[in-house]
């Protein structure tokens, strides 16, 4: 799937924009993204302010998709990224969100994504399975380590190739590989040389360890205890 | 080396930081012994949660925990590897250099 091209999100534009016209942008990226897949696109919006995680002023959640009961969820991102005169971060975060949103629907849709084993580890991974607390665990469980994935591929995608960006993009891109670089040597020091299986089984753990608790709790409120 | 008393640092994550049962058990299973110069900061915060700002190889165990948006045993276990003789000193400078960067969540 060629990765669709919106005028605004190239540098040269998009440094022209306001920040409503930059989000305005990404919802067009999204628009086509979910055109591309035959689903409801999400609405795209910044994280409203009383949902904002700050560290040293700081956001340090770069965006989170929020799904919806029967239609289209929400993406927000970090309005920090909206507001920079870079596009990369904030196109490469709408990006991971769009790949979360993928993940919710192919879960209730296994017919669409031709991988049925992934599937099923973002069905557990989603229903359960999820890990927040331990950073290694966090990035390289299935849904996170597939979302990020596809996020670099897709920028990558757009601006090295649509855009053919040779200025800027090639500094960002080296950042980002550095990032990716260190994520791996941690999650190596931390969970060791096979951190994506091992936070791929504990994520399996944590499903099924939450669907036995829910099994045990319907049995004693099913039985009148 | 100093052995962490787990029991004690299970009942403190889950009941008083409310962190998952499940992920706390994960943690504490491969939490490892740690540098002996660590002890009495890990005593102090058993005994009322205090937060001694120990540093280790120049990096504050507050900066760890802000920067890689940790717990203070997970920063404590991070800073623990910059004084494992076990790990290459390349390793460690390499660790060293990624503890000092923020990490996202998305």
């Amino acid at each position: 799937m060629t990765v669709p091209r919106v005028e605004n999100l190239r540098a040269d534009k998009w440094a022209s924009l306001t920040p409503e016209e930059r989000l305005e942008a990404l919802q067009e990226l999204e628009n086509k993204l979910a055109q591309q897949r035959g689903e409801q696109p999400c609405l795209v919006e910044t994280i409203p302010e009383e949902d904002r995680d700050l560290e040293d002023g700081e956001i340090r959640t770069r965006g989170q998709y929020i799904p919806s009961n029967g239609g289209p969820g929400t993406i927000q991102i970090d309005p920090g990224l909206v507001s920079s005169d870079q596009p990369y971060q904030a196109v490469e975060t709408l990006f991971h969100e769009d790949r979360h949103a993928y993940q919710a629907y192919a879960v209730q849709h296994p017919e669409i994504h031709d991988n049925p084993e992934e599937v099923e580890d973002w069905r557990q991974n989603l229903n359960g399975g999820y890990i927040e607390s331990d950073y290694a665990y966090y990035r390289w469980q299935p849904v996170e380590a597939d979302a990020n994935q596809i996020a670099r591929k897709r920028t990558d995608e757009l601006y090295s190739g649509e855009f053919q960006d040779s200025e800027k993009y090639p500094d960002y891109r080296a950042e980002k590989e550095q990032e990716i670089s260190d994520d791996i040597e941690y999650a190596k020091t931390s969970i060791g040389e096979n951190y994506q299986e091992e936070a791929r089984q504990a994520m399996i753990k944590k499903y099924q360890n939450n669907l036995e608790q829910q099994e045990s709790e319907d049995y004693y409120y099913g039985y009148g205890y | 080396m100093y052995e962490l008393d787990k029991e004690r640092a299970r009942k403190i994550l889950i009941d008083e930081m409310k962190l998952p049962v499940f992920e706390v058990d994960l943690f504490l299973k491969g939490f490892p012994p740690l540098h002996d110069s660590l002890s009495s900061v890990v005593e102090q915060w058993l005994k009322d949660r205090t937060i001694v700002n120990v540093i280790v190889e120049g990096l504050s165990i507050t900066d760890v925990m802000r920067k890689r948006r940790s717990h203070f045993l997970a920063a404590l276990r991070d800073l623990n590897v910059l004084l494992d003789e076990n790990v290459p000193i390349e390793k460690r400078q390499r660790f060293k250099e990624i503890l000092k960067k923020p990490v996202y969540y998305q």
